[in-house]
């Protein structure tokens, strides 16, 4: 089709993300035991590479998407959790999952059966299947009077203990290249008063003389853009403030950040980001990018020995000892913590790391007991201009022009 | 822990394992790039850091160690690019009686210790080794063990007979992550090693308590429990 052979303007063979397109298929840099590789319904395949690690758990490489008879587009060179920051409101314990315990370890990554799975493949590391792997329907992808495209999309899911809590990591690879974050957190809770006045002021009433503790759950993602190659990506800031006193009219404000930079959500002026590439763009003539919509139905701002909490995305330069959100090994005189990890670096053309810290505020409930329903943190990564149009064309799987 | 006894587990862990499996085992001779190291490549990976002078003197040293982890190494993202063959491991061991913790990088494919590398205030997460060592020092400790037990017998209305009746989740603990809990001894875990315990009867009752035990110093420094 001729949008396939419009779909990117440049010439294949100089620009630099082909290799890395070439490196994630056909040649990646796993084996097969530790690669995905499925084609949707719709056409669409991901690609990507898979690993376990003590601290992070799953950790995904190089991955990739490619639309309906198009080319490969490297999209991240890793994504994993980055911390599970867990404060509790009465200050009784204040946690950091991850570097502290850990997710990956033999003893908190849980054994997956085929029950956990169900119409899905278990992926197995040295023997122990820790991944589930199914395609899924997600209803609508598109719908216009009697025309639609009905979605799929690839899930990924693990599953690791931490004390009385099992957190759940899932990530979904839509047809239409979006990408979707989730962490889910079921079992039990973990901490309880039975002292009225302190349950009454930093917790909610369970059964009898019982009071569960309210807590945060605050999700750090680290997401390694290489959007079609580790070069000549940029982070930009998009917002809608009013143009004037009179609230009709609201003005986008795109600024993109030359040095490192650490930013907060600002919903009411729907303030988002998104990471660019500087030297592709689509049959449009516009950069692709792929843009990160925050949900912060729960913000989380702690003391002052919580730096890392002031912020809800950063964007850094890359660097191969910058790996956790909090308590980061400072080995080699890299920082403890992403929020010095932005310390004024180039972000100009540079390989850049973006950073989100999702929150969740979990108020206990007697529906907690005996054992809590799973609560889920979730966004979305999505294209924008990454494709001259929907890649997945119409109801009909037509190209339909624009 | 100890060093005989903390490396004595994770290397019947580990050779146990390869032994298990196979050492001929498919995916230990398929592994590159980003597949996480076989349990042959722990193993070897393993033997070769302890092996290396730059880790037995120090550890040689020190009357008390533990092997804390042994993984992939995190090579810098363009590497499997420049040499596609490249397979590193980090071994990481503690040194109790320093506070310091030792990370060697052995080249697999070329049989040497790239590095080693010394590091303070650097806290990997607990072994379950150091789990058991420490609630064996918190139900040991003549304040904590009564208030644990207190405690079992108020969730659970029986009477705690031994470690073995309860199931203990060990956290690092770092006082500059909760000052608030970090108080008297507790304040120097973070330079020294110390564990926070998660504990739960055998059928799943929780024990609400937070033990703080600083394995540097063998001893139990803190609790944080319902109460204020």
């Amino acid at each position: 089709m001729a949008k396939i052979l419009r779909r990117f303007a440049f010439s294949a063979l100089l620009l630099p993300w082909m290799h890395t397109a070439q490196a994630a298929n056909p040649s990646p840099a796993c084996s097969v035991d530790y690669q995905v590789n499925v084609k949707l319904a719709n056409g669409s395949s991901w690609s990507m590479c898979w690993e376990v690690r003590w601290r992070e758990g799953i950790v995904f490489h190089d991955v990739t998407y490619t639309a309906p008879g198009a080319s490969p587009l490297l999209i991240l060179a890793q994504m994993n959790p980055a911390q599970i920051h867990v404060p509790y409101d009465d200050n009784g314990a204040r946690y950091h999952d991850e570097t502290d315990y850990g997710l990956g370890a033999t003893k908190d990554m849980a054994t997956l059966a085929a029950d956990d799975c169900p119409n899905g493949k278990l992926l197995s590391s040295n023997g122990k299947a820790v991944l589930c792997q199914q395609t899924r329907a997600t209803g609508y992808d598109v719908k216009y009077y009697t025309q639609a495209i009905q979605g799929q999309a690839l899930y990924l899911f693990s599953v690791s203990h931490v004390g009385e809590y099992n957190y759940i990591f899932e990530y979904g690879f839509h047809g239409d290249g979006s990408l979707e974050f989730a962490a889910g957190a079921s079992g039990h809770l973990q901490r309880f008063t039975p002292i009225p006045g302190r349950g009454e002021k930093y917790g909610w009433p369970l059964g009898q003389m019982k009071y569960g503790i309210s807590h945060v759950h605050n999700f750090y993602w680290r997401l390694d853009f290489d959007l079609g190659g580790a070069d000549n990506d940029a982070f930009e800031e998009l917002q809608f403030p009013p143009e004037d006193s009179s609230q009709e009219t609201r003005v986008l404000q795109a600024q993109e950040f030359g040095t490192e930079t650490a930013r907060t959500v600002k919903p009411d002026d729907f303030r988002s980001w998104r990471v660019k590439d500087k030297a592709i763009t689509n049959s449009d003539g516009h950069a692709i990018s792929y843009h990160l919509e925050a949900d912060p139905a729960h913000l989380f701002h702690g003391p002052e020995y919580e730096p890392f909490t002031q912020s809800e995305v950063y964007a850094t330069t890359y660097k191969p000892c910058e790996n956790f959100a909090s308590h980061n090994p400072t080995i080699n005189g890299c920082a403890d913590n992403v929020s010095a990890f932005v310390n004024g670096e180039s972000l100009s053309r540079a390989d850049l790391v973006v950073w989100y810290g999702q929150a969740f505020h979990h108020l206990p409930r007697d529906e907690d007991e005996p054992m809590m329903d799973t609560h889920w943190s979730r966004y979305f990564v999505r294209p924008q201009d990454a494709n001259a149009e929907n890649p997945l064309g119409d109801s009909a799987g037509h190209d339909q022009g624009h | 822990m100890g060093t005989s006894t903390g490396n004595a587990v994770l290397w019947r862990g580990l050779l146990g394992a390869a032994a298990l499996l196979g050492a001929s085992e498919a995916w230990a001779a398929a592994r590159t790039g980003y597949d996480p190291l076989s349990t042959d490549e722990q193993s070897l990976a393993l033997k070769m850091a302890l092996a290396d002078a730059r880790i037995t003197g120090p550890q040689g040293q020190s009357k008390r160690s533990e092997v804390l982890m042994v993984e992939r190494h995190q090579e810098d993202k363009a590497a499997f690019v420049a040499t596609p063959t490249l397979r590193r491991a980090d071994v990481y061991i503690y040194l109790y009686d320093s506070d310091r913790l030792l990370q060697a990088v052995v080249n697999l494919p070329k049989n040497a210790v790239d590095s080693v590398i010394t590091a303070q205030k650097v806290q990997l997460p607990p072994t379950e080794t150091e789990g058991s060592a420490s609630l064996t020092l918190a139900l040991g400790d003549s304040k904590l063990g009564p208030q644990i037990r207190d405690e079992y017998f108020r969730s659970t209305g029986r009477k705690l007979t031994s470690a073995s009746d309860l199931v203990s989740d060990a956290l690092v603990f770092r006082s500059d992550a909760h000052p608030g809990a970090a108080g008297g001894a507790a304040r120097d875990c973070g330079l020294h090693r110390c564990t926070q315990l998660l504990l739960t009867s055998r059928d799943g009752i929780l024990v609400n308590v937070l033990p703080i035990v600083d394995l540097s110093r063998g001893a139990a420094v803190g609790m944080t429990s319902f109460a204020p």
